[in-house]
């Protein structure tokens, strides 16, 4: 009798050690993920380098890119600005009549006084705006002289040019021909908007479906698990530039962004499922360009890239 | 990748059984007690039931239930590969290396018997034996939980499992002295082994990357497999086992053991057992190598506009079939030391007990104690206290019951230890579940 209680005792002390928190018919077993709530994770996207052939004017008569029309830029532009400035303000040339005629009035009395900065202008509208230059000159000016401006070769075209630029009877006309033709190039001296169809990211169902699950809807709060699209932009070109970059499908407008020598951050932009998912199957990146200001003389190089890194981060775990 | 994952965790929680409950080793007249020592023999001879005769269960691992499983607020049981388990809570009850041995040996038929004047003993069994090792770096863990990148070396798995045709013979050699005898004829169901030298793994703001170097084998079990858009035919890990084909290979194995009594009431016992191989034949192998990175920079766009995506896909880290070839594995042996001290007529005994198994990628050592009641003749219990590889202890409890009519034994070690309602051990990596019942024959 005394057994079977010891026995008794013995399947009672067995049961009661039962914990019911751990009945494995309630294991749950989809929940796998990479790190925790507290967890942040960032990947690279988008790496885009623009060059000098992908900034191409926004004239409708010019393929040029951005290294010819600012070489160009520099024969028009004086080589000593006004108030010793270093930079030209390329939004003011297009915007501001008074900026552009103190630019001009810097030009004409370089002409005046070089003859290397006076030959490099008329051998350019000898070059490239003859025509142009002919339909506005003063009507002073010979018609003789005209034909021969017309028929003459480069060389001879510029010489004649400048003489009449030096003659002291057609001096102030041609300083308002010539201005109107610099003007024509000084105030287009944008570029065009730059596209990039980014396409499908080829990451695979697994890597996309670790960033998607579990992000927290719209109005969430606190927020866990989210995605954002943060990144940073760099130019090597001597320019300020104004950057507006959006991608297409989304929700998402990255600036705008002043872009300098300088590694400039764009700041992060939060994401949701259905913008990223435009994102992963493959969208449009359109990026806006306004060029602001350009520096003479930091020199122009054809190497010269534009950098922008766009990343991820990821707040909360990576869910399979 | 999921699935991988997935198997990996339920490899882990799944702590089941593996053979042999050292409690049981003082356990005098169970057919099952043979096991340990092939000079250990029954009082009488015996005829097991058919399939339970004897099943072992067990696990033997350096992590417990409780480090893999959390439960959660809403009633349910989550694994420490959730997001929700943080990962501080998760890595603190790992190891640097985490072990988990499980296995099962169920006797099919069985049965033994003395020869004349009862000098020699004789039996002759059927089992069915199958056993499971992981070793599971933290790294990975670590990885797992922070996502910080990290080199996970080291990653094993391997399964075997193989039918057992066991004869063995017990005969004195002097008085005092027992020596006894196992031959096996071993035939292979199926065998897997998966081994990863390196898994690095980086998720940075500058890249993600993933590099593994492994090596996987099959044996009686055929893996699907499937071609590439490179071309390369690789293992199908979505759909690993597509067909079965057993038996897959043959061994002989053997034990040796024996009992002596150097002195009135004490008995010391010592033995070998499991030396022996399994071939596992080349028609029925299959084996693979997987030595990819994988890089993920971003999409670069290049000076055209032209974008450029780079693939970034698990699956490229398949495992690429390879040629065929034998193998040849030796068995996971043990060596069994034992000695006990009898009072009282032998109605109560001390014992020490000492086992080294060696497993598929570490050696394991038990060191038991136990005190052994005989108050009847056919009743017999056991308590003992093991210490397990010097990490954890584990309190075992077995009840013989053995009329002229009946045996019947059970031992565990996971009695009065907290545990599931599906009674396995919460917080013991060790687990051990052994039951028997046979008929006892002749006198």
């Amino acid at each position: 009798m005394k057994r079977l209680f010891f026995f008794l005792l013995l399947l009672m002390g067995a049961a009661a050690c039962i914990d019911e928190s751990y009945d494995l018919t309630k294991v749950e077993g989809d929940d796998v993920a990479i790190g925790d709530n507290s967890s942040e994770f960032r990947m690279p996207l988008v790496n885009i380098t623009l060059t000098a052939e992908e900034l191409i004017t926004q004239s409708d008569d010019s393929d040029s890119d951005i290294i010819e029309i600012y070489q160009e830029a520099d024969i028009w532009l004086p080589t000593e600005l006004p108030g010793g400035a270093d930079f030209v303000e390329v939004i003011l040339l297009q915007e501001d009549s008074a900026y552009l005629q103190s630019i001009l009035d810097a030009l004409f009395e370089e002409m005046l006084t070089s003859e290397q900065k006076r030959v490099e202008v008329c051998s350019l509208i000898a070059r490239k705006y003859r025509e142009e230059l002919i339909s506005v000159l003063p009507a002073g000016v010979p018609s003789q002289v005209i034909e021969q401006i017309q028929a003459a070769t480069q060389e001879e075209a510029a010489a004649l040019i400048g003489d009449l630029f030096l003659d002291d009877a057609m001096h102030a006309d041609m300083k308002i021909s010539i201005g109107q033709v610099a003007e024509y190039h000084l105030t287009n001296m944008q570029v065009k908007d730059v596209i990039y169809d980014l396409g499908d990211l080829g990451l695979s169902s697994d890597i996309e479906d670790m960033i998607l699950n579990n992000l927290d809807p719209k109005g969430t709060e606190p927020v866990v698990n989210a995605l954002y699209l943060y990144g940073t932009i760099d130019s090597e070109f001597p320019f300020y530039l104004l950057v507006d970059p959006h991608l297409d499908g989304t929700q998402i407008d990255l600036g705008p962004l002043r872009v300098t020598h300088e590694v400039y951050p764009i700041e992060e932009k939060r994401l949701y499922a259905d913008d990223i998912l435009v994102i992963f199957d493959g969208t449009t990146l359109t990026m806006p360009i306004r060029i602001t200001r350009y520096y003479p003389k930091q020199g122009l190089d054809d190497q010269s890239e534009v950098h922008i890194h766009l990343l991820l981060r990821k707040t909360g775990a990576l869910k399979f | 990748m999921k699935k991988l994952y997935l198997a990996l965790c339920m490899m882990v929680a799944a702590a089941t059984l593996s053979a042999q409950n050292p409690t049981t080793y003082f356990m005098e007249g169970t057919p099952l007690r043979s096991q340990w020592n092939p000079a250990f023999t029954t009082e009488r001879g015996y005829v097991n039931i058919p399939l339970i005769g004897g099943i072992q269960l067990g696990t033997d691992g350096n992590i417990a239930l409780s480090d893999i499983l959390y439960p959660t607020a809403d009633g349910s049981l989550t694994t420490l590969l959730s997001g929700t388990v943080p990962a501080q809570v998760a890595l603190d009850g790992l190891e640097e290396m985490n072990h988990l041995g499980l296995g099962v040996n169920m006797n099919l038929i069985g049965f033994g018997a003395y020869t004349k004047k009862r000098h020699h003993f004789w039996s002759f069994g059927l089992n069915l034996r199958a056993e499971a090792d992981t070793g599971l770096p933290y790294g990975l863990f670590e990885f797992m939980k922070s996502g910080r990148s990290t080199r996970i070396q080291d990653l094993d798995l391997a399964v075997e499992s193989y039918a057992e045709l066991a004869f063995s013979y017990t005969f004195p050699i002097f008085k005092g002295l027992d020596l006894g005898l196992r031959g096996k004829v071993l035939f292979g169901l199926a065998r897997a082994s998966m081994h990863f030298d390196q898994f690095d793994a980086h998720l940075g703001a500058d890249s993600w990357s993933a590099h593994a170097v492994g090596n996987m084998e099959f044996s009686g079990l055929v893996p699907s497999t499937k071609r590439l858009d490179d071309g390369r035919l690789v293992y199908d890990m979505g759909e690993l086992v597509n067909d079965f084909k057993a038996p897959a290979g043959y061994g002989f194995g053997v034990d040796v053991g024996a009992t002596f009594t150097p002195i009135k009431n004490l008995t010391v016992s010592a033995s070998v057992n499991d030396i022996g191989f399994i071939s596992w034949s080349k028609s029925a192998n299959s084996i693979g190598t997987v030595d990819r990175e994988l890089l993920f920079t971003g999409v670069e766009t290049d000076g055209s506009g032209n974008a450029v995506q780079p693939e970034f896909d698990f699956e490229e880290l398949q495992f690429d079939v390879q040629e065929s070839k034998g193998l040849t594995k030796a068995l996971r042996a043990s060596v069994n030391v034992g000695g006990e001290y009898n009072f009282l007529d032998r109605r109560i005994g001390l014992g020490l007990f000492y086992q080294a198994k060696f497993r598929e990628f570490d050696t394991r050592h038990n060191l038991t104690f136990s005190a052994n009641f005989r108050p009847l003749k056919w009743l017999h219990l056991t308590g003992s206290y093991s210490f397990v590889n010097n990490e954890g202890g584990a309190v075992g409890l077995a009840l013989n019951l053995c009329p002229r009519f009946i045996s019947f034994f059970v031992g565990t070690d996971i009695l009065l230890s907290k545990k599931t309602p599906q009674w396995l051990p919460i917080n013991q990596g060790t687990m051990n579940l052994t039951f028997g019942l046979a008929v006892p024959i002749g006198k």
